[in-house]
């Protein structure tokens, strides 16, 4: 309750924390932090009370331990002292417990601050900033809930104008938060989803099909792991699982099989979940050998390629004058559980099954040079290694005899 | 309010330091080592600070004073003739007309050395970052590690960043030049990266000194893949943000004195990151009528 000033100016001078040394921890015992701490461990949540140890049953992990300190705390509040500290050790617990990204729980959290008691009464009051250390404490509270992408919503801001009062910094702050998260925290056109897959199989699909191009690819399971779930999924035989679109499959017939092709990685996928993929692709084709654009004349009634593009005008031009990288067209991906050349070997052979001129081609393989250490694809001599199935592909030597020929 | 990205922007080429500007032209070439030193206005919490004076770090050689002399002569001649041609080296038609620039390109190690990389080494941290050609020398890529293990210095709360920073352009005897912008309306860039967010920074040396940390930033989203991504970031976008905090007063960014461009990584996933750069231009979307996107009005009002 507010006191009139009278009364109030000795005791809270300018309202600043007491200090350690008043505080004479007498029930209850918090497992305490400086405020100012930068360390990465995350402490035990304040869970030592003195007398009122009650038994708490977490079984259900991390949240239930978290929401049943906050109810002993709601139920007991206790002392008026080591507030601070108190919040301060319940952020750096909460990304621990995995109760970070709720809302409830700051929302809780807040809730055991005092109303009213920090709030500066009137202008001369707030013209020497008052209560800053009680500020700083709230402004942590929602830059954490910023750093975890969390939006406040009325009830953080109702609880904040109660605490603080309406000119405080952590109602600037929620303002702030209110305007840009919701334009920052929904601004990427590739977002993952909320729930991510187990690393496996389910991450790899989903991986590809982040990765492809095309909405209409075909993904394939080409191997199963063994076993199938759990913790050491894919543990005796590992998962292939391939993509590749209809565009692409037509490239790769048309491609030919004088030209070899080749199968790069392990390129790295890192976002959570962290994978590496495959690619199959050809060498771009030097100029005399690639195909001219249909000539218009062909078809004097309707043309054969039509390019419109209605906004633009043939005034504008968007072109760039710089010869951009050109690489060879890229034939289908592959995710697998381990990266040697056997298991990929079974994913040109199940590749096969779509794609019949692969058993003609010429496969070889890149392996290890993901990160394109490599020189240009034509003195890659050190790094790749001949295809292993014999049966399918052609004797080395005519293959590099080939290839000599088809550089150009 | 803090941005996603910690709050020191790395390798910061916004500090100025006056002493140095007359003599630099001449010993620039000399004291290569104080440059970094002599921009960045961070001091690592228990480390002592510089009180050697400046000019204590220059090798004071005669001959080397007269090779960069040639030097700067050099090019005060060529920037002289190409002011007569017309603004920078082009002529006044091209430079009215002309609705796509390429601003940087990666084909040789020259164009790399208009680069500065960094990381969170800076303020203790353990991320690496390196920068190479890419294949076939077509193309940068910039790779390494990033580690979001903090500092244990007692002030900071988060870490793990990289960054690529263009240096700005100098002209002879050490006199800044300015990219002139206001043509185009976009920014594209030709990039494969590895689906992690980053963050462009556009630094607009600007005239007040207490303006020096202000910059402008967009994201820019990576798909991950094989294929190659043109991204396209209006002007437009750009929010104004000082020291690592984005600002209540919003405007959109002047396009007439741009000093800089750098992209930042610091997105709270540690491991190995990758981003190859084909080419990095400036486009004039006709279609693209936005003038700024976010509000001008004052959005903390008293209350």
């Amino acid at each position: 309750m507010r006191l009139s000033w009278a009364r109030a100016f000795p005791l809270r001078l300018w309202g600043g924390c007491r200090g350690p040394k008043m505080r004479r921890v007498t029930g209850i015992e918090w497992a305490a932090r400086p405020m100012c701490h930068s360390s990465s461990d995350a402490p035990e949540p304040p869970s030592d009370h003195g007398s009122q140890n009650t038994p708490r049953d977490e079984e259900q992990g991390g949240p239930a331990a978290f929401a049943a300190a906050l109810e002993e705390l709601e139920r007991a509040p206790g002392r008026r002292l080591g507030r601070l500290e108190l919040v301060a050790a319940a952020l750096a617990a909460m990304p621990a417990l995995g109760v970070a990204r709720q809302l409830d729980a700051y929302n809780r959290l807040l809730r055991l601050l005092p109303r009213g008691p920090w709030v500066p009464r009137g202008p001369l009051h707030r013209l020497f900033a008052p209560f800053p250390r009680q500020q700083e404490c709230g402004l942590q509270v929602l830059e954490q809930m910023e750093r975890y992408g969390v939006m406040p919503d009325a009830e953080t801001r109702f609880l904040l104008l109660a605490v603080f009062g309406p000119r405080s910094r952590p109602v600037r702050k929620c303002q702030r938060m209110l305007y840009w998260l919701p334009r920052m925290l929904h601004a990427n056109p590739y977002p993952l989803p909320a729930q991510l897959p187990p690393p496996g199989l389910a991450a790899a699909c989903l991986g590809l099909r982040r990765i492809a191009n095309d909405p209409d690819a075909r993904l394939s399971v080409y191997q199963q792991p063994q076993p199938e779930q759990g913790d050491n999924e894919g543990s005796t035989q590992p998962y292939i699982v391939g993509i590749q679109s209809a565009e692409q499959q037509e490239l790769l017939a048309r491609h030919g099989p004088e030209h070899p092709v080749f199968v790069e990685g392990p390129f790295p996928r890192p976002p959570p979940p962290r994978l590496f993929y495959y690619v199959l692709r050809g060498d771009p084709l030097p100029p005399h050998l690639r195909e001219p654009p249909p000539d218009p004349e062909r078809s004097l009634y309707y043309p054969l390629y039509l390019d419109l593009d209605l906004e633009r005008g043939p005034w504008d031009d968007d072109e760039f004058d710089v010869n951009e990288v050109e690489e060879g067209p890229v034939f289908a991906l592959c995710m697998a559980g381990t990266g040697d050349q056997r298991t990929l070997a079974k994913w040109i052979a199940g590749l096969q099954q779509t794609n019949p001129v692969l058993g003609q081609t010429p496969v070889i393989f890149r392996l290890g040079d993901g990160d394109s250490s490599a020189g240009s694809p034509g003195d890659g001599d050190a790094l790749h290694l001949e295809g292993s199935r014999a049966a399918e592909l052609e004797p080395p030597e005519v293959a590099w005899g080939r290839r000599a020929q088809g550089e150009g | 309010m803090a941005v996603a990205v910690t709050l020191l922007n790395s390798a910061c080429l916004h500090g100025r330091c006056s002493r140095h500007k007359l003599l630099q032209p001449l010993l620039g070439t000399l004291c290569a080592a104080s440059m970094s030193k002599c921009y960045s206005s961070y001091r690592r919490p228990g480390s002592q600070p510089e009180v050697t004076p400046s000019w204590r770090n220059i090798d004071f050689s005669f001959k080397k004073g007269i090779n960069a002399l040639k030097t700067q002569l050099s090019l005060l001649k060529k920037e002289t003739r190409d002011h007569l041609i017309g603004p920078d080296g082009h002529s006044f038609s091209q430079y009215m007309l002309q609705q796509t620039k390429v601003m940087w390109v990666f084909r040789s190690q020259e164009d790399l050395n208009k680069w500065v990389i960094s990381s969170d080494v800076e303020i203790g941290g353990k991320s690496e970052v390196y920068l190479k050609l890419g294949r076939n020398n077509q193309g940068a890529m910039l790779y390494g590690i990033l580690n979001t293990e903090v500092p244990r210095d007692g002030e900071t709360k988060y870490s793990g960043y990289c960054s690529m920073r263009a240096k700005p352009a100098v002209g002879s005897f050490a006199r800044k030049k300015y990219y002139d912008w206001s043509n185009f309306n976009s920014l594209y860039l030709r990039v494969r990266g590895d689906g992690r967010p980053w963050m462009v920074n556009i630094y607009t040396d600007p005239y007040f000194s207490h303006q020096k940390d202000d910059l402008y930033n967009y994201f820019m989203f990576t798909r991950g893949g094989p294929y190659w991504e043109e991204i396209k970031i209006p002007f437009s976008k750009f929010f104004l943000s000082s020291r690592g905090r984005v600002q209540d007063d919003q405007h959109p960014i002047w396009l007439d004195k741009i000093s800089t461009l750098g992209f930042t990584l610091g997105d709270k996933v540690d491991g190995p990151f990758q981003l190859e750069i084909d080419f990095i231009g400036l486009l004039n979307d006709r279609a693209h009528t936005e003038e700024f996107a976010y509000e001008t009005y004052e959005r903390n009002p008293r209350i």
